[in-house]
Parts: C-alpha cells; structure tokens; sequence
C-alpha cells in the first residue's frame, strides 16, 4: 500500500515537471526570445584591446559607468546608453577588484587584500589617490575573494570575504567567510559569520542586509539569505574565529555536526542566531552560483515589479526574480526565472539612470551558459507588461498569488490550474545536496479578487521550513495569455500569526532505493571472465576541463573507464553516439540535461536519450567512480561531456574509437 | 589541485588586532647540505701560479673597490683572493692560462671599473665581452656578455666586422660591483686530417642570474683574438691591454668529451598499482623488450600504472668520482649499479624530490637496473643524469622521458613602455608567499615590489617588468606577479621599528605591541606612487624613482613620529662602508648611498644573515633620501 501511495506522489511531482516543459514549448519561440518582448538584451559595446572582466558596476554622479575589473582596472564609460560609448582608464593595478560603489566623488572597491578608496584629486579623469580604508588579512589561496562595498542607510559600508579552498571552504586566516561593516574612517566591526562564495550583496530599503550564497560544502543549493550583528548563515569555517573579543556571537565549529539529517531550518532552531535562508533557489533550476542582488527601486520605470530583487547567476548567465514579504519579522518569499541569455557569467547589475539595468559579467576561470569570456550589456524594459506571477504572499492556510494583469476568472479559480509540491535540502559537510523529503500538496480551493488580479489559494501539504515549488500553468489572462514563467519556489519560513492551518498530507514513506539507470554499470559484468581489455582514467582540472583531449580505445573492447574528479564543483561523465555531426549530437545532450530540470540532480542530470551512450553518476569533488562499458562497434568520434547544467558546453573531450 | 600546495607554502600567519595587522610567525627552512655537482676545479688566486709569465700589470690582491668619479680605475689593497689587471702605458698584455681547454664550464666573478673594457677569451680565441654596460637600454655584442665580433680587414669599410651576437639583454650590473659569469664552451671539433667538422659553440652563457645565450654557434675566432686558427685545445686568456678589470672566485671544469652510456637494454613491464615496489611474482608481466634507451614514455596504454624495470650494461668511460642525480613525477623508482642500491625513492615522490649519489666507478662495464614505478595513472616520467670525471652532465634518460606538466601554456606579461604601471598581486619571497603587494614598472626599465602589509621595499630589479599569467590566465590559482629580472635580494622584514635600544633584535614581521595601519598611496603628476603607512602615531610616506640614466633606486622617506624610529636599510652577508657615506650591501651585490643625510650616522650590526645596516630617525618631522644602485 505504501509503496503505491509513494509512486503516485512521484507521478504526481513528475508529472508537474512534465506538464512545466509541455507549456514551455507550446508557446511560440524560445523562452529567450519570449522574454525579449518585454525585456532586451543590448550589448554596450568593448574596445578589442580592454579585457573587461567585470568585477563591480556603479555610475558617477555625472552618469559616466565606473567598471572594475578581475585585472585590477577601474573604466570610466562615458555615454554607456548609445553604441559608441567612450572609455577611459581610471585605475589600475588593483588585486582582482570584485566589487565597485561611488559615494562623495570617488569610487570604494573591494581587492582581494583590502577596502579602497580612489580619488581623482586633480580633476584630470585618472585616480590619483589609492587609499587603503581597511586592510585585511590574506592566506594567499587564491580562492579568499573578496566581494562589496555596498553601502547601510548610515554611510557604512558592507564586504563580504570567501573561504579559500583546500579541497573544501576553508577559513584559513581570519574574518574569510565573514561578513564585516566598515566605516568611512576605516572601523571595522565583524558583523556575521557562517559565509562560504558570498558574491552577491544586497540592503533593502529597509536597511536589511542580504547576501546571495553558492552551492558547496554545507550549502546544498544557491540561496539568499538576511544578516543581522551575530548571525551565523550556515558553513561553520568562519566560526573558528568566534573567541577573537570582536565576535559578535560564540558559537564555535565544534557545535555543529557534519552530518545530522536534518535540512538547515531545522538545525538552526538549535541556536538563536543561526539563519535559515530567505529565498532558496533550487539548484540548476534558478542558476548554479548566485551573483549580484539588485532592488528594483525605479519607481515602476522598470516594468511592474517595483520593490522587488532582481538576483544574477554567474554558471547560467541569467537572472532570477525574487519578491520578498516579511512575516513575524522574518524575510521570506518567491523566486522566479526572470531573463536569462545573457553573453557571459553575471557578476554585477547595476541600475543605469534610464531606468534600464547594466549587466557586468566575467567567466575566466569559472565558465558560463553564456560564451563569451568577460561582456557588458544592458537589459532595457520595452514598455510591455509581461503576463507573471508578480507576488506570493503566505498565509496560513495557503498562498495569494497576485499577477500583473488581471486573469481569467474561469481558468483562475479551477484547481487544476495549480500544481504544488514541497521538498528541501539536506544540511551537511559534503558538497552539495540531494532533493530531500519531497511532499505532496493538494490545492483544495481557488479564489479570485474582486479586481481579477489576486487568486487565494487554500492549500492541504504546507510545511514550514520547506520549499514550496509551484506552478500556475493553467492560468490564463483575461485576454487568454499564458504566464511567461509559470513556475516559482516560494521558501516558507514563517505563517501570519505564527499557526500553519494547512491539513497535512501524512507524510510517505522515504526510499532508500536510488533511481537506476542502466547506462551507468559501476560492476565489472560477470561476463567478462578475463577483466576488461582496456582500462582508462580520465580526471578533470579547474576551469571546467577535463584533463585530457582524448582517449582511445578498441571497437566493441571491454572498457573499464575510471572518472576521477580533481576540482572544485559537481562533475559527471557522460559519452555521447557519434553522427553526421558529433558535436551536435553533445550540444542535444547538453541541452536536454539542462531541461531536466528538479528531476536533473535524481538522474545525475543524465537525459534519458538514445544519444547517450554510457555514463557516470554526479561526482562530488575529490571523488572517483568506475564505469565499465563496451565500446561502440562503429569506428568514429564520440564526444564525452560532463552534462551538469552549464557545463556540457565546455566541458568536453573526445572519445576515439578505432 | 593547486591549492592544497598553496596551503603549504603559504607561512604567513596573521592576527589582526585593532585595524589591520599582519605578523608573521617564526620559521625555519631547513636545508640539508647535499652534494648536487661534482667539485668544480678552482683557481688558486694565492699567487699567478696558474697563468703563463705575464707583464706587471696582473697582480694579486686582497681587495678593490671603484671610485665612481674616476674612469677605469681601482682602488686595491693587498691580499690574495681577486686577479687584478692595471694596464699601463707598455704595459699591458694578455694574460694565459697555464692549462689548456677543449669543452670547458667556467664560473667567475667580475668586477669592471667606470667605462672599463676587457674580455675572457675561450682557447685564446673567441671572446665573451667584458665591458662596463651600466645603465644602456640596448645590449650590443660590444657590450658586456656579448660574444664579440669577428674582424676581416679585407673587406670593406663599415663590413670589416660581422658575426657578433649580443646578449639577449643587458645584464649589467653597476660599475664597482661583483658581477657573476656562467659559461659552458665546446671546441670546435676536427676529423683526423684537422679538418674543421663542427663549429665552437657556447652551449649556455649566463650573467648575474639571466640567461644571455643558449647553443650559439662561433664561425670562426672573433676579433682580437690571440691566434687566428682553429685547434681542438687552447688556452684561457684574459684581455689585459685595454683596461682595468678585475676576478675572483674563477673555477672550471674540464671536459674530455666522453660519454657515459648504455647498452643491452632489457625492459620489463609490469601492471602495479602500489606506491611500494611488490615482488614481481605478484605482478602482471606485459611485455619484456630490448630497448634502445629508457623512458617513462614506454608504459604502455592511457595513463597506466606500470612498473618499468631496465636492465643492462652501464659503459663507464674512465675511472674516478661519478655523481648520479634521479628524479620521479609523482611517482617511485630506483637505482642499482653492480647489484648495489644507488639511488632509493620508492614509494611516492614529486619532481622535487631530486636524489643524488656519488660513488667511484671504474673504468668498464657494469650492470645497472633502473626501476620506475608508475603508480599514478596521470603523471609521468623520471630521469637520470650523471656526471663523472672530465663528463658534462648527462642524461641517461631519453629526452622525452620527463615533459613538463601540460599546463596553461597561455602567457601575460605587463610592460611599462610608456608610463608608470603598477600592479597589485603575491609576490613570492625567500619561499614565502607576500598578499598585499604592489609592483611598479617604469619605463626607465627599473622596476620594484613593495609590500604594503610590512611598509617594505621588497625588492627590485631591471629589464622587463612582471609576468602575470599565474593570476590573469584561467582562475589564477597562484595569484602571483614575478619579475621579468633577477631582482636584487631584500631582506623582506619590516622597513620600519620601534626599538627599545640599539642591540635590539630587528623584527622579521610588524610586532604584537605596535598598532600597523596601511593607507594607501598618492600618486603624482607623473603616475609615480607615494606609498603611505602608519605605525602607532608614526606617519610613513617611501617614495621611490628610478635614476633618469643609470640602473639606480632614489628612495625618499617623510616621517612624522612622535617618538624615535629605526629603518632598516639593507641586510647582507657583509656591509662594507665605503667612502662618501656609500655602502657596498651584500659583498657587493649592489650599492647605497646614504650622502647628503646630515646629522644621521646608520649602523652597521651583525644580524641573522649576516649584517644588518639601520639608521635611527629622531621623533619630529624628518626626512631621508638614498640611492640603491645595482
């Protein structure tokens, strides 16, 4: 009986994802090409001979666009609106500048090293002085990078420092993986702690402090959380520095278990500063690493979203739509897809003053969906309202969704315009997490306002703590449109008064009994008596490479292949059918992994594809996995490429078969 | 991957007590003494014992030293140690070497007076240049370190000379300093009826650490040589008839041109997966084969793991003192001659891991077993090389058996063509990795390294500026800048202390008890950077610029303290005071020049390198100026 109730569950999740990709595709066009109705994509064009490899983004008071850069350059682009923007050097020689604000006629940056301050004393369009505004210690790993300023009501000025990396985050001197407020004068106070990639940086007009976090050790997916003095995000490193007298909490390493089963809401009700995040962003669905927060504060010249954050990711150079609520005191909310296509990896978004946003991006070293290497653009609203799900709001019972436009009564208030389901992840020391302890929801009834633009949604399966996926596939405008993005992750900390009244769905039981895929066979078959005729390894190197070109092998020879993964993220290995055109055969693979969606992360982010061939599971760093295989009767070139959302279109080697 | 090294050499520890302070922990490097080269054969300079009957104007002395304002001349004192040509009107000659060379690898020391001339000729007849080049932007094959021209007279005029090779850039150290010489000759080689076969050759000439030829080939004697033919053997002379040079620290080996070499090749190839070397019994035998040579390119397949056994003759050409050096890639391996164990690294070991073993052999042959245990599927090779008497080092591996790891070959270098460049980035030093630390290049082609997070000069040097390619080329994981020159050596501590007396120990790192705060740096109209640091209530601006002409470093320093601070100056083996407050640092590594300071009187200390020079700069508004120069 149970396990019957279980595979409809799974149907049931399975199915909402199917029907999310049906309604993606019976719309004309690529979602890119749809959101471009409302949103576009406009390059602000670069000089061949600048590497604009975007750090930070703020604009003058004269409304030239100050760029600072990973080699260290501060640009002044004059007239960044139109297509013949004039650049100037400001500054050089600085240590991968990774962030950028203007304040007093003069433009703060963080280095790797320190907080700066440069001047144009003499007017002459070049700083002349470079002033150290607070200095903090390096390890010399090169993975201690250091993101911000971005400025409190008050004039203070926010940083945030990254763990380095000794095959995993690692605070090796102090203050990495904490967030620190600065004066003007160079005071510095620590402010909170528990940081591992914190590249994005955000203060609400509320004063609130919020930073965007990636994937990794203790982090199961990119998430957005709220800091205030004393509060602990989750990775435990920066906590080795709690006796230090300027600690603002006491909370040591040792408090925290590697591994307790428990997701991170739950651990952190153990300690009274210890934050769950405001906003999940499910991994591979909105973006792989979190960037830059920006608030919509354009007074509605940027379309209907006013208040709200707009959130980049470097890996999927896209950007994701956040609308936050505040609930007990507690920041919670939706997040959306929003624009993606963008040329390269998000780092940086800025408001230009025509209302229209400059998009800073870079990929050396870290690799995008986007191609090219470092790019500048700017996405301009055209004018038109885009059919969305502008807002969620919790309620005890349920969810409001309110739209931009008004929706069609008919399609609004029928249930089975809804689909919704909960899951979360796991808090641990590995790298990474699986979807855990996924739930069923039942949507029991659906009400329109009054001006057709809110639906109230009484809903069975609400759990605190947990991610709650949704869909409003069915949904039409009153003019008949579908949703643009129809799909959203509200994370559900908190309920109005405090009581869920959401019936409970009893909870299925867990199986152990992972997904099988039989192109994956990490057994040598018993069939082969004498061991396999030939043995490979191929591992892989930072920046997205594998370490080898090629490997060759027999046709139809037993192959044992040994995957061994070197770097510092996710990797699988997965060997493509040749064709007219190999190459073509990868990019499909690539882009199904891609499609896959919450399912990606179950299946290793392999499509269930004729075109693959054979293929690992998803290896965390520093791990190895045999795959034992035959190979391909026909002599060719199969492409080999780690499919992992964002990664298949780089990552690759080839596979001789001769 | 990277990383984990980094962790390693990265000894800096920091505290941070009131705004930013960064101390460095104590510690220490230590270095076991091994033998790496067979002796060199030295020059005993007691007396001119070792050269032909020359004229008066060779000598040896205990001491020189060059007067800068006065052209081609020395200032001795008597000794022994350092050969000294002071030409004369008559005389002056050319100095011999008693011995005679074929193949010879010559090291020595070479000081030249202001716009001294003088050269070495190899077998009396092919001249490596010895000039003073200070301070040219351009190297000719006049200039020091070029091989000279030769001369034709028959030709005509403006052609007489041809086949001069000048240095790949000029190495030159200031006038007055000890500048060092690494050469690697081949005589030119005849068949049995003295016909010219192969042409003389300098394999490798090097000059103060920069590598100024490689495998160049000599068509004939260069000009002003001392004999016009060509022979197999010869000997060394030095040019005495132009101008007043000096040479200390001349040693050589002699090479006869044979060959250690091998023969009757058995290769084994083993399946292994073990970092130790199991029985053979308990392994797989892929193949047995004769071979021609021995390389880790012979393990068969994609990124195996393998043992490579080889086995043969060791053909050792003359009897005496053989050294063998062996390296392994992230693997294991050994050695044996005659049965016996040479050289043991079995178990795991990097490139680093360089074994090295003298022994006596005699003249014949001799079985040997080379073991190479490839036990990491991705990284490959070992090599072997040995030296013996009257034998250049030799590898005894096949060329391609250890290729460098298949890095990024993507290469960023910063110039300084036209203005001022600075950068930030790690500096390594002595082994240590430095954060905060800026470069600045200058197209004065004198260039530094200053490090904000110790308010020190760390260090400086001239040609080309800063390769960038371990910070800009994929994530960058070094992070680091390097010097595109052999800068000159730094002592690296704080520039900058409080001491509570004059014994007191300089600090290696900013002291617990004194409040360090970087602010940053000001540049002026030309892009120059003042760099600005605070101890405790101390305010500390350091600029530094380049000298208009010469190979030199004017550092000016403003203070404003509140109570007395010391400056550490240099920091070397030795110290010489030299007359006009100028200081020889470092036996003459590089000078400076402390004049025009009134009222300060710098010390000269022993310290842990050896000596130490400070000076004490009273409380108030003071300010310094010096000159380093190299």
């Amino acid at each position: 009986m149970n396990n019957i109730y279980k595979s409809i569950v799974r149907l049931g999740l399975l199915f909402a994802l199917v029907i999310m990709a049906e309604v993606t595709f019976a719309q004309s066009g690529s979602i890119q090409e749809r959101e471009s109705k409302y949103y576009k994509i406009v390059d602000v064009p670069i000089p061949e001979d600048i590497v604009l490899e975007v750090g930070g983004l703020a604009l003058t008071d004269d409304d030239k666009l100050g760029v600072s850069t990973r080699r260290g350059e501060v640009w002044l682009i004059d007239k960044p609106y139109g297509t013949a923007p004039v650049y100037n050097r400001y500054a050089h020689g600085l240590h991968e500048a990774l962030g950028l604000a203007y304040r007093d006629k003069g433009f703060y940056l963080a280095q790797r090293g320190e907080l700066t301050r440069l001047e144009d004393s003499n007017g002459d369009g070049k700083a002349d002085m470079y002033k150290t505004v607070y200095a903090w210690p390096l390890s010399g790993n090169y993975h201690d990078y250091s993101y911000g300023p971005k400025f409190t009501k008050n004039g203070d000025m926010i940083v945030t420092l990254n763990l380095g990396w000794t095959g995993y985050g690692n605070s090796l001197v102090k203050w990495r993986g904490w967030m620190l407020r600065i004066t003007p004068e160079g005071e510095m106070t620590p402010l909170a702690t528990g940081l591992r990639s914190p590249a994005g940086l955000g203060v609400n007009g509320e004063d609130a402090i919020f930073y965007t976090e990636n994937q990794g050790d203790w982090v199961g997916s990119g998430r957005m959380t709220h800091l205030e003095l004393g509060d602990f995000a989750g990775s435990p490193e920066g906590l080795k520095w709690t006796d230090d007298p300027r600690s603002p909490l006491k909370l040591k390493m040792e408090d925290i278990k590697d591994s307790s089963g428990l997701s991170l809401y739950e651990y952190a009700k153990k300690f009274p500063n210890m934050k769950a995040p405001a906003i999940w962003f499910p991994h591979t669905i909105l973006g792989i690493s979190t960037s830059d927060i920006l608030i919509d504060d354009t007074g509605g010249k940027f379309g209907p979203f006013e208040g709200q954050m707009l959130v980049g990711d470097q890996g999927h150079s896209k950007i994701m739509r956040v609308a936050l609520e505040k609930v007990n005191g507690v920041y919670q909310g939706a997040a959306f897809p929003f624009v993606e296509g963008f040329s390269s990896g998000i780092l940086r978004m800025i408001w230009g003053s025509d209302h229209s946003m400059f998009v800073g991006m870079t990929s050396r070293g870290w690799a995008s969906t986007g191609k090219e290497p470092y790019g500048l653009q700017r996405l301009v609203w055209t004018g038109k309202t885009p059919f969305e799900i502008k807002t969620v709001k919790a309620l005890d019972d349920g969810f409001e969704l309110e739209f931009t436009k008004p929706v069609d009564r008919q399609s609004a208030e029928d249930i089975s315009s809804y689909r919704f389901a909960t899951f979360t992840y796991k808090y641990h020391k590995a790298y990474g997490s699986p979807i855990v302890d996924e739930g069923d929801m039942k949507v029991h009834s659906a009400k329109l306002s009054e001006d057709g633009k809110k639906v109230k949604l009484m809903l069975h399966g609400m759990r605190l703590g947990y991610i709650h996926q949704f869909k409003a596939g069915g949904v039409r405008s009153v003019k008949g449109e579908s949703l643009l993005h129809d799909t959203g992750f509200y994370t559900l900390n908190e309920v109005p008064g405090g009581l869920l009244r959401s019936p409970q769905i009893p909870k299925m039981p867990t199986s152990t009994k992972e997904v099988v895929q039989a192109k994956r066979t990490n057994t040598m078959p018993a069939t082969w008596m004498d061991g396999p005729d030939e043995k490979r390894v191929v591992g892989t190197i930072p920046g997205l490479k594998f370490d080898k070109e090629e490997i060759e092998v027999s046709r139809q020879s037993k192959v044992q292949l040994t995957f061994r993964n070197n770097d510092d993220m996710l990797h699988n290995l997965v060997i493509v059918n040749t064709g007219q055109e190999p190459s073509k055969n990868a990019d499909i693979v690539a882009e199904e992994a891609l499609a896959l969606g919450l399912d990606g992360e179950k299946l290793n982010y392999v499509p269930d594809s004729d075109l693959v061939l054979y293929h690992t599971g998803i290896l965390q760093p520093g791990t190895q996995e045999d795959i034992f295989f035959q190979a391909p009767k026909r002599r060719g070139t199969y492409w080999i490429i780690c499919s992992f959302p964002g990664h298949g279109s780089i990552m690759r080697m080839k596979l001789i078969v001769n | 991957m990277d990383h984990k090294r980094i962790g390693t050499l990265v000894l800096l520890l920091y505290c941070s007590i009131t705004s930013c302070d960064h101390q460095k922990s104590e510690h220490t490097v230590s270095k076991i003494a091994v033998e790496k080269v067979l002796p060199f054969t030295e020059m005993d300079l007691e007396d001119m014992s070792p050269f032909k009957p020359v004229a008066d104007n060779w000598q040896i002395v205990g001491d020189v030293y060059v007067d800068q304002t006065k052209k081609r001349t020395f200032v001795q004192s008597p000794g022994t140690g350092i050969l000294l040509n002071t030409p004369e009107k008559g005389i002056k000659e050319n100095l011999f070497t008693t011995f005679e060379h074929g193949d010879i690898e010559l090291e020595f020391d070479v000081m030249m007076p202001v716009h001294s001339n003088s050269g070495v000729y190899f077998q009396g007849r092919y001249e490596i240049q010895l000039l003073d080049s200070w301070g040219k932007l351009e190297a000719q094959h006049s200039d020091i370190g070029g091989i000279y021209q030769r001369w034709d007279k028959t030709r005509e005029k403006g052609k007489k000379g041809f086949d001069g090779h000048p240095p790949r850039m000029n190495a030159a150290k200031a006038p007055g300093l000890w500048q060092h010489f690494r050469i690697i000759f081949h005589a030119p080689r005849f068949d049995e009826a003295g016909n010219k076969i192969q042409n003389a050759s300098f394999e490798e000439v090097w000059l103060n650490g920069i590598l100024l030829h490689e495998d160049q080939e000599l068509s004939g004697p260069t000009r002003a040589g001392a004999f016009e033919d060509e022979k197999p053997l010869g000997p060394l002379m030095i040019q005495g008839d132009h101008a007043a040079v000096a040479l200390r620290n001349i040693k050589y080996k002699l090479f006869s041109g044979e060959k250690v070499s091998l023969s009757n090749i058995m290769m084994q190839e083993y399946e292994n997966e073990s970092q130790a070397i199991p029985a053979y019994e308990q392994l797989k035998l892929i193949r047995e084969i004769p071979a021609d040579s021995m390389s880790a390119l012979m393990a068969s397949g994609q990124n195996p793991r393998r043992i490579l056994d080889f086995n043969g003759t060791l053909n050792v050409p003359v009897t005496g003192e053989y050294l063998f050096e062996m390296r392994v890639s992230g693997a294991g391996g050994t050695f044996n001659i005659d049965g016996q164990s040479i050289i043991d690294l079995d178990g795991d070991f990097n490139y680093d891991d360089v074994r090295y073993k003298k022994l006596d052999l005699e003249k014949g042959q001799h079985p040997f077993s080379l073991v190479y245990n490839k036990h990491r599927p991705y990284r490959i090779g070992f090599q072997l090389f040995v030296e013996g008497p009257g034998i250049q080092k030799q590898a005894l591996h096949a060329p391609r058996s250890y290729v460098p790891s298949l890095g990024n070959l993507e290469r960023v270098r910063l110039n300084a063509d036209s203005e001022p460049v600075m950068q930030r980035s790690f500096i390594m030093h002595d082994n240590e990795k430095r954060t905060h630390c800026i470069s600045v290049g200058t197209p004065k082609k004198i260039h530094y390294s200053f490090d904000l997070a110790f308010g020190s000069l760390l260090q400086a040097w001239g040609g080309d500026f800063l390769e960038v390619s371990k910070m800009w080329v994929a994530r960058g994981a070094q992070q680091l800048g390097e010097p595109l020159g052999v800068p000159i050596a730094r002592h690296g501590n704080p520039d900058f202390a409080f001491l509570e007396s004059e014994k007191s120990v300089w600090p290696d790192s900013i002291p617990l008890d004194t409040k360090y705060r970087q602010l940053g740096y000001n540049m002026d109209s030309n892009g120059a950077p003042t760099f600005m640091t605070q101890l405790n209530d101390a305010l500390v601006k350091n600029k530094l610029m380049p000298s208009d002409t010469l190979r030199s470093l004017h550092r000016s320093i403003d203070i404003a303290s509140g109570e007395d601070i010391w400056h550490k100056l240099a920091e070397g083996s030795s110290i010489e005071a030299l007359p006009n407050e100028s200081y020889a640092i470092d036996d003459k590594d590089y000078f400076l020049d402390f004049s025009g300071n009134e009222g300060y009187k710098p010390v000269v200390r022993k310290s842990g390198h050896g000596q130490e020079l400070l000076v004490k700069i009273p409380k108030g508004n003071q300010k310094i100026m010096y000159k380093i120069t190299w």
